[in-house]
């Protein structure tokens, strides 16, 4: 798992490239947490490249989430492939995190 | 009636069309291994007359994988185990079955983060997805001490 951060206009655009699942949960989880410590509340999950997504894999995203919240930011995921989006679906959690198309669209609507 | 519906009718729902197998470690790096002969069992079936729809195929690897994670996780908390896996298409569902010789799976005794229904938990959701995106998930212990998950997907 590659974890790539950008920043951009007070957000961090985070591209994750691989499996986010049992293997690299751990380690997304606390890039996502020291990333918020470091004060980038707002956090910006490039799914485009990211092949598969299961249950580990969404609770490091839901780690992300709480942390960015509680420091008064939030998460949002941009470019869901299909199955990620199956997966957000699956669970509900497409109601409880905002999902974009295109990194374009979540950086205009942040 | 066309012919190649009449030849269609006549494969036998008991039939195994598409076959892949393995047995691995109950390691994480197992995971590898297993997308590995998902892509395999997807691409062989692709070549057959199956009608095969993505969407019905994201949710039933999702499961195996799923299930597979919940056994190397969980089955052999001790010591190093096997985890076998059987992939199956018949002519109109596809079907998994996962085998390992470890501990018991008891769902009576799922531990509290298992049962939390609060949206935000971080855990517990691997056999929730795997259920939700399945036709049948089973399980069962058998008196030689093995465990075997059984799930299937109707096209």
């Amino acid at each position: 798992m590659e974890i790539r951060t950008k920043l951009a206009t007070g957000i961090a655009v985070v591209s994750l490239n691989g499996r986010l699942d049992l293997v690299s949960a751990g380690i997304v989880r606390s890039s996502l947490s020291q990333m918020v410590s470091q004060g980038h509340t707002k956090l910006l999950i490039d799914l485009g490249d990211v092949s598969f997504v299961d249950s580990s894999g969404l609770g490091a995203l839901i780690g992300g989430l709480k942390a960015a919240r509680q420091a008064g930011g939030d998460l949002r995921i941009a470019r869901a492939g299909d199955q990620a989006r199956m997966v957000l679906e699956l669970t509900t959690l497409d109601r409880v995190l905002k999902i974009y198309a295109t990194v374009a669209e979540a950086l205009a609507g942040y | 009636m066309p012919q190649s519906r009449r030849r269609w009718l006549a494969i036998n729902s008991t039939w195994v069309l598409v076959e892949e197998s393995l047995i691995l470690t109950a390691h994480p790096d197992a995971l590898e291994s297993i997308h590995a002969a998902l892509n395999r069992f997807w691409n062989q079936a692709s070549y057959s007359v199956l009608p095969l729809s993505a969407a019905s195929w994201l949710k039933f690897s999702t499961a195996v994988v799923e299930i597979a994670a919940n056994i190397i996780r969980y089955a052999y908390p001790n010591d190093a185990g096997e985890l076998g896996i059987r992939l199956r298409f018949y002519r109109n569902r596809m079907e998994a079955r996962l085998c390992d010789r470890g501990v018991v799976f008891d769902a009576l005794s799922l531990t509290s983060r298992e049962l939390r229904t609060d949206e935000l938990r971080e855990g517990g959701r691997g056999l929730a997805i795997a259920r939700a995106g399945l036709d049948q998930l089973r399980y069962r212990r058998t008196l030689a001490g093995t465990n075997c998950w059984r799930l299937v997907k109707q096209f």
